[in-house]
């Protein structure tokens, strides 16, 4: 499917949804390609990893705001934030039912383009960090990943997890003084000196 | 690598090192999987307004000139009548004298008899026409 769209297009993806709602197809196609990729990406490291579940986590979140749309009420949230919620739910829901992440089966990480020394040590760090994420604790585990991967705000973190930015902050600040610990014995690995 | 340089707690630095390796590590949706989006996407959407024709705000004038444009037989009917106008005034403005008997008052108000030819156009009846323009 040739989705070469205009994601330049500064047209917001709220505004989008509204079009969507309105019978404008090429709206769908627009969210999709911006979208699909940020959800794909959050639900496979809060899943370990596992692809075919990110996916299917992926189509049920987007289908879930496809259903929204005609009772959208513009500007009381974004668009973004109640789709990292709906995809922190359902990858909680289906972690939970696993009981855990299984380590062993985080995949190693796809061959980029980077020199090979330089893409071994990413992928070695990749890895490495997904594992140590799997064993913090869920909240912080969450904290962290939307904080220093996904790079959101404090605020939209909040809103996303239904805390205070206050409870985010510990959060985020407790997660990655456990992971900082648990890496410590794995520095000449991850290629600090 | 001494020891204590092992064992101490990764850095900020450090840290973000790992972060960015995440990051870069992000998996591209393939074609099927946005293929199943956009086929949900069709099948939830809601159904297109349609064109929706001015229903508010139409003119009552509009009824009338209708109603009328009916009484009269449509459009064709509205031709009828303007062809007839316009030959009226044709015929009174040319060809005044082609009827001198339908004046009660004039000379030959006592002669009505006419002629077929007598409403015939003549081409010098456009000589004033073409002089005046």
């Amino acid at each position: 499917m040739n989705l070469a769209l205009d994601l330049d297009d500064d047209t917001s993806d709220e505004a989008l949804l509204a079009l969507y709602g309105a019978g404008d197809r090429q709206a769908a196609m627009t969210l999709t390609a911006r979208l699909a990729p940020r959800v794909l990406g959050y639900a496979s490291r809060l899943l370990g990893g596992d692809r075919a579940e990110a996916e299917d986590v992926t189509q049920e979140a987007m289908l879930r705001l496809w259903k929204l749309a005609p009772d959208w009420r513009p500007g009381e949230a974004r668009v973004t934030t109640w789709l990292y919620r709906v995809v922190t739910n359902l990858c909680m829901d289906r972690l939970r039912r696993r009981r855990s992440v299984d380590i062993d089966a985080i995949p190693e990480p796809e061959d980029g383009a980077a020199p090979v020394t330089e893409r071994l040590i990413a992928r070695d760090r990749a890895r490495a960090l997904a594992e140590a994420l799997a064993r913090i604790p869920e909240r912080q585990r969450l904290a962290v990943t939307l904080r220093h991967i996904e790079g959101l705000a404090n605020p939209e973190i909040a809103a996303i997890l239904e805390i205070s930015v206050e409870a985010v902050e510990s959060l985020t600040a407790r997660g990655k003084r456990a992971l900082a610990r648990q890496l410590a014995p794995r520095r000449e690995e991850l290629g600090y000196e | 690598m001494n020891e204590n340089n092992k064992m101490r707690d990764l850095d900020e630095a450090e840290l973000e090192g790992l972060f960015a390796a995440a990051r870069a590590e992000a998996p591209a949706p393939g074609a099927d999987l946005l293929a199943r989006i956009m086929a949900d996407a069709d099948a939830c959407q809601p159904t297109a307004p349609a064109q929706a024709r001015p229903q508010s705000g139409r003119s009552p004038m509009r009824g009338l000139v209708r109603g009328a444009l009916a009484a009269i037989g449509g459009w064709g009917g509205l031709a009828g009548l303007a062809t007839a106008a316009l030959a009226g005034v044709w015929i009174g403005y040319a060809h005044p004298e082609m009827a001198p008997g339908w004046s009660l008052s004039g000379p030959d108000a006592t002669d009505p008899t006419f002629d077929l030819s007598d409403f015939e156009p003549r081409f010098d009846d456009f000589t004033p026409l073409m002089e005046g323009s």
